[in-house]
């Protein structure tokens, strides 16, 4: 009798661990699910900010451009796809059909936008290698720099689109305006990331200019067999942007470098072929430059003489 | 023009004054270089680098020029041995593409050139051009739109 109380409640004992483990084993599962669904909600959350963004960018784009600008002539047929989403300001605007180009076929299409920025992520050190080793960067933060350049290059090409449905291209006012805002945008979000280092980074954007054309000489070592280091390349970059111009928005205009008084700076960092190569490399940049805004005043004349006509 | 050459000049060994009188020699007889008149004035090693020189300039060797100097943040510099097998590599891989580029690197074919520089690049050296292939990847993006977008505008 008392073997077969024991037995009986042994064989409670163990159903009810039986429920007890299964009952743990269902409530870790549970965990585990909500675990999941947290941080696939914190994502879709970061996505769903990242598009209020997006869509905050070009409503101002639009709003502001519907209110600077006439009509355009046609019938809501001509003016193309944009003019289904028009109502408020930009109801009003001068939207026009869409030109086919490969920006437009790439934004409307999610899976090349996802493509293309994965790819320039991947290779974003090309361009900010140097800043990440300069400032010290962690791979953390290089991921997250890397998704604020990305959501910046989606609100400009957001804007760029925005500029075309309305007859006008990159080198209005109003895209330079439109452009600024973003900038602004993409800086406090990196002055969030950042902290100290800011200012070292902005520095190292505004230069970049400069830079470009100092890294030459890490290019031309292929041929001369004279290496540049990093750190020859920061500084001479440092010594030729102190002697440059800087626009309004604090980047330094390299073709403005007054070349005499930068010269004996750079001697105490470059070799004296590396110094004559830089000046060679600075003074075509300068001659480029000059081409160039003779071109962009002799299109700015025709434009004038067009529209006066 | 001055700028590319000067320092090519004097990595075959040119005094300044040399490589000065080479650009103009250079900018004097434009596209088809004067290379007899050359080897009077500088010699046979120094001819015999710019023959090898023009041979590749206009593709290779100019992609690996604007390889090495993307790549100034790694801070390995590249060894002769490195930039000679690199613009070897560079060459083979070489691929025509008939759309507009959106990036310096879309002329090559950087996965092999990726296989084949293995051996002769560094680990760092190698991720660098690994980026070097990604952007390129992105270039393409929209170099295929591209070809759609002209395709769309003809009649």
């Amino acid at each position: 009798m008392k073997t077969k109380a024991t037995i009986i409640v042994c064989a409670i004992l163990a159903l009810a661990g039986g429920f007890a483990f299964r009952s743990i084993r269902k409530a870790n599962q549970n965990r585990a699910a909500i675990d999941a669904l947290a941080s696939q909600r914190a994502a879709l959350q970061a996505t769903i900010t990242k598009l209020e963004q997006r869509l905050q960018t070009a409503s101002a784009a639009r709003a502001r451009l519907g209110q600077s600008l006439d009509p355009v002539p046609g019938t809501p047929n001509e003016r193309g796809m944009n003019a289904a989403a028009g109502s408020g300001p930009s109801a009003k605007s001068a939207i026009r059909p869409r030109r086919i180009t490969a920006e437009t076929i790439v934004m409307e299409d999610p899976r090349r936008v996802a493509e293309y920025l994965r790819n320039y992520c991947d290779g974003i050190e090309l361009e900010y290698g140097g800043m990440f080793k300069t400032a010290r960067f962690s791979p953390a933060q290089i991921e997250t720099f890397k998704e604020i350049a990305a959501s910046s290059w989606v609100r400009n090409m957001d804007l760029m689109l925005a500029l075309w449905d309305h007859g006008l291209d990159r080198d209005s006012g109003v895209y330079e305006e439109l452009a600024r805002e973003n900038e602004k945008i993409r800086m406090a979000e990196e002055a969030r990331l950042l902290g100290d280092v800011e200012p070292l980074c902005r520095e190292f954007r505004q230069t970049d200019g400069v830079r470009y054309h100092v890294r030459q000489l890490a290019g031309a070592a292929v041929y001369s067999g004279e290496p540049a280091t990093l750190d020859q390349v920061e500084q001479a970059t440092k010594i030729i942007a102190a002697h440059c111009e800087r626009d309004t928005r604090g980047f330094a205009k390299e073709w403005t470098v007054n070349w005499p008084a930068a010269r004996p700076q750079l001697q105490e960092v470059l070799s004296p072929t590396q110094v004559a190569t830089l000046g060679l490399i600075m003074e075509k940049a300068a001659a480029y430059a000059k081409v160039n805004l003779l071109k962009m005043s002799l299109a700015a004349e025709f434009k004038a003489k067009q529209a006066a006509k | 023009m001055k700028a590319e050459h000067w320092p090519i000049f004097r990595g075959m060994g040119l005094t300044p004054e040399q490589a000065e009188r080479a650009c103009a020699l250079r900018l004097e007889s434009g596209q088809k270089t004067n290379y007899a008149r050359f080897r009077a004035l500088f010699g046979d090693a120094p001819t015999e680098r710019l023959i090898e020189f023009d041979q590749i300039k206009d593709k290779a060797g100019a992609t690996a020029r604007a390889l090495f100097a993307s790549l100034y943040y790694i801070d390995e510099p590249v060894t002769a041995q490195q930039a000679k097998h690199l613009i070897e590599i560079i060459g083979r891989t070489w691929q025509k593409k008939p759309v507009p580029w959106y990036f310096w690197g879309q002329g090559c074919d950087w996965d092999r050139v990726l296989a084949e520089a293995a051996s002769v690049l560094s680990p760092a050296q190698l991720q660098g051009v690994r980026a070097v292939a990604a952007r390129t990847r992105a270039g393409e993006v929209f170099s295929a739109a591209n070809k759609e977008a002209v395709a769309v505008a003809k009649p």
